[in-house]
């Protein structure tokens, strides 16, 4: 890797202690960043991401906060603003949630993933994008969204909700971020295997047996990888991306081209990608 | 060691504008690339040249891309020059697009349809038959425009050719399914695409014109420039948008999103 696209940025990435998440932080690292890695708990999984960017010779701090908590999401920005001097990037990831039968959605369980994975998202940004303003250097905010935003799946009515909201959102935020050099935008993941896998399986990420039957609906005819989202993640973030403001940019190797109906598979509980 | 090292380019309408840039961008990062103009002059050497000049292998292929005949012709040059093709940006637009309803005829018409949806689509028809026949897969990128997703005055002929594309490459995707290729659209929004005046003319970003135009109106604050297309081209035909497929991405500065324009 010789085309560094993120050379000295500072990023902020929420829900990375593994899978999507923990592959952004590792290719903005390659591409030359430091970043923030945030959970709501610290494990093996957190402490192998923090190595992996820290092998890759970046900084890697540590953030253990709940997005859907405010004085969690203040206190996570003002230790990551201290720890590296100003916030370029912002990756909104982290998301809690499990489906839920149309019928049998309560006011809690509504309460509960919206104020994650919507307030959380949007108050998260706007406290950074007011510290973007104050440091005066512009910079990137990413949401990551879902193909749920688009069309449903089975029992996943609130989570879909939330998702076409972030894509809403980004639309506003680059009407009102107008003349700040802050970009708003969103990534659309389809089936992303963010497994956690033993070493020696690596290799099997994405393989026919993580898709079964949703295999032959992926024109890319793979599943899709965490470096995937990382990459366009990576292009929003970078010089590339600068013109591209209030987009939703779709990572599904094809999967929402297609059309009949019946291509439309469930996602399998705890099937990463999608809801987990 | 760029993005793109050893790749192999084509670049239809490259000769100046937006194709020269991402024809610049590309060779950047380490791929060779044709560059294919209706218009074969000094300024369409000179685009070639500014290839070489950066250690890769820059050719130029005269041709028309609106006929299929004229099309392939242009590809064969291109597979005797480079080998095989890894790339194909579709590209090419006359000057002169936009046109009122009434003034819009038949022979406007068959020319917008020839070039931008039958050019593009059997352009990329013949491209991925040959990515297919050398088994290594590949990328295909077509210029959409801001007016496939909006109506603005007198754009109707063109805006339909360019919304043709972003149904062409969901097409595309599906129908090449499992040979690793991506087909895409970058819908590009207010951009400058004059060539500079100054005798140097080895830049990316051409020349800005009318500076005040665009900027009150765009949540970017600024026109558009051909790097910013080239770039977002460099994303989706690079390794970091391979799972990219059958997608349209707006490089617009948040013009489509904010709805300004017309205010």
């Amino acid at each position: 890797m010789t085309t560094k696209l993120l050379e000295g940025k500072k990023a902020l990435i929420t829900g990375s202690r593994r899978g999507i998440g923990a592959g952004i932080a590792q290719l903005f690292a390659e591409h030359g960043a430091d970043v923030g890695i945030n959970d709501v708990v610290r494990d093996d999984e957190a402490d192998k991401t923090i190595a992996a960017v820290e092998s890759l010779g970046r900084k890697a701090s540590w953030h253990q906060a709940d997005v859907g908590n405010a004085d969690d999401r203040s206190r996570m920005l003002d230790e990551f603003v201290a720890e590296h001097g100003r916030i370029d990037i912002l990756v909104n990831n982290a998301v809690a949630s499990r489906d839920m039968r149309f019928t049998e959605i309560t006011e809690e369980f509504w309460d509960h993933l919206v104020g994650h994975a919507l307030k959380g998202y949007l108050f998260m940004a706007q406290s950074v994008a007011n510290r973007m303003i104050e440091h005066g250097h512009g910079g990137s905010i990413i949401n990551i969204s879902s193909v749920h935003s688009y069309r449903a799946w089975p029992h996943d009515t609130v989570y879909g909700i939330v998702k076409a909201g972030l894509n809403r959102m980004v639309l506003s935020m680059a009407h009102d971020l107008a003349g700040t050099g802050i970009t708003a935008n969103c990534v659309a993941p389809g089936y992303i295997d963010s497994r956690v896998l033993p070493e020696d399986q690596e290799s099997g990420r994405g393989n026919d047996e993580y898709l079964g039957s949703a295999l032959g609906f992926i024109p890319s005819r793979r599943g899709g990888l965490p470096k995937d989202i990382a990459g366009a993640c990576v292009f929003l973030a970078s010089d590339l991306g600068e013109y591209v403001n209030g987009q939703t940019i779709t990572v599904d190797g094809g999967f929402l081209a297609g059309g009949y109906p019946q291509d439309s598979q469930p996602l399998e509980p705890g099937m990463p990608g999608a809801v987990e | 060691m760029g993005l793109l090292d050893g790749k192999k380019a084509l670049i239809t309408g490259a000769r100046k504008g937006i194709g020269r840039g991402i024809a610049l961008t590309l060779a950047n990062e380490g791929a060779d690339v044709g560059i294919n103009d209706i218009v074969d002059d000094e300024v369409s050497q000179r685009a070639a040249e500014l290839v070489s000049k950066r250690g890769v292998k820059g050719t130029f292929h005269a041709g028309d891309v609106s006929t299929v005949a004229g099309f392939n012709a242009v590809i064969d040059s291109f597979l005797a020059e480079h080998g095989r093709i890894d790339i194909l940006i579709n590209n090419a637009i006359f000057p002169d697009q936009s046109r009122p309803l009434f003034d819009t005829d038949e022979v406007f018409w068959d020319r917008m349809m020839d070039l931008s949806l039958k050019g593009y689509f059997f352009g990329s028809q013949r491209a991925a038959k040959e990515m297919i026949a050398q088994g290594t897969g590949g990328s295909i990128v077509c210029l959409a425009s801001v007016h496939a997703y909006v109506g603005i005055e007198n754009w109707t002929a063109y805006g339909t050719a360019k919304a043709g594309l972003r149904r062409m490459v969901k097409g595309f995707a599906i129908d090449l399914k499992g040979h690793n290729i991506n087909a895409n659209c970058i819908a590009p929004g207010a951009i400058s695409n004059r060539l500079p005046d100054a005798d140097d003319d080895d830049v990316i970003d051409g020349a800005p014109h009318d500076p005040s135009r665009f900027t009150s109106h765009l949540p970017a604050a600024k026109g558009g420039l051909p790097s910013d297309i080239a770039n977002a081209v460099l994303y989706l035909t690079s390794e970091l948008g391979q799972y990219v497929n059958g997608e349209t991405i707006l490089v617009d500065g948040g013009m489509i999103a904010t709805k300004k324009m017309q205010d």
